[in-house]
């Protein structure tokens, strides 16, 4: 069994998805990885216990991300989760939009391994 | 280093053009070295020379506002394994179809936050709409009355991605 504590990368692209998996496993978490906002729920329900946050793209095919965050913010079991938006959108309305529905902070890509690895730490309190 | 001078552009409907060359190419340089760490070459090409070019993998994406702006990256195979190599940190040999394909996609998805980000600090709304990918050996971009406001190549010794920007 697979004891670490997990992140839950939701992002369309695989390759940010190993991207995020390589600076992800240097901090000793394990990475649980969904392509959608409808994957990530699924993911969410079996692991939602074990994860200390979710890396959230925005544009993504079916759920957007804001989308998304809505639906986690609303549920009590998920809620307490924060949530690292990792996208290329970076406009300012946007950014407000997201704070207000509960994110915890902003990553905007494109992002170097240095700066993932230090906004995760931030995020889960070891910052 | 960053030639910050409006360029006349190509397009043409260039007399509404809004948009210099470096305000595109300055995004594409800084993506590449920020995602690969490579610091491209930049060199204007025409349409012909561009033929030259085996282009196997193109990622496309639009942006929709006041104007329509395509956006695509062209690069062989072995570009595309060399740009996915440094931009994941992975050895090569495991790379599939997929992984090139969603390379390609996602430099010029990060290209059009970059680009986006800029104009709707001026004051424009756009929308980004999701990228997709072309493969297949020769290929080309054309559009069929539209001339590309920008066509580059950037280019280190282990890559070459043809670039090119359309107003449509």
């Amino acid at each position: 069994m697979d004891f670490k504590a997990k992140i839950l990368s939701v992002d369309d692209s695989t390759l940010i998805r190993k991207i995020i998996r390589s600076s992800v496993e240097v901090l000793n978490y394990s990475l649980l990885e969904a392509s959608s906002g409808d994957e990530a729920l699924t993911v969410l329900s079996k692991e939602y216990e074990s994860i200390k946050l979710i890396l959230l793209d925005w544009n993504m095919p079916g759920m957007n991300g804001l989308e998304f965050l809505k639906v986690i913010k609303k549920d009590n079991l998920y809620k307490k989760i924060p949530v690292m938006m990792v996208t290329t959108e970076g406009e300012k309305g946007n950014i407000v939009k997201a704070v207000q529905a509960g994110v915890t902070n902003y990553l905007l890509k494109p992002f170097t391994s240095e700066e993932l690895t230090k906004k995760v730490m931030q995020c889960v309190g070891r910052g | 280093m960053n030639d910050m001078s409006p360029v006349k552009l190509l397009n043409v409907e260039e007399s509404d053009q809004t948009f210099p060359n470096w305000f595109f190419s300055n995004a594409i340089k800084e993506i590449i070295f920020t995602m690969t760490g490579m610091e491209v070459t930049e060199e204007k090409v025409s349409s012909e020379t561009a033929k030259e070019f085996n282009e196997q993998i193109t990622g496309v994406i639009m942006l929709v506002g006041n104007k329509r702006i395509m956006i695509s990256l062209s690069m062989s195979i072995y570009t595309a394994i060399n740009l996915v190599a440094s931009m994941t940190g992975l050895k090569p040999e495991g790379f599939t179809q997929g992984d090139l394909v969603d390379g390609a996609a996602e430099l010029v998805n990060i290209i059009a936050g970059k680009v986006k980000a800029k104009i709707t600090s001026e004051g424009d709304r756009y929308e980004i709409l999701l990228p997709f990918t072309v493969i297949g050996d020769n290929h080309s971009v054309i559009h069929k009355n539209k001339t590309a406001a920008l066509l580059r190549l950037y280019h280190t010794e282990n890559i070459a991605v043809i670039a090119r920007v359309f107003f449509l």
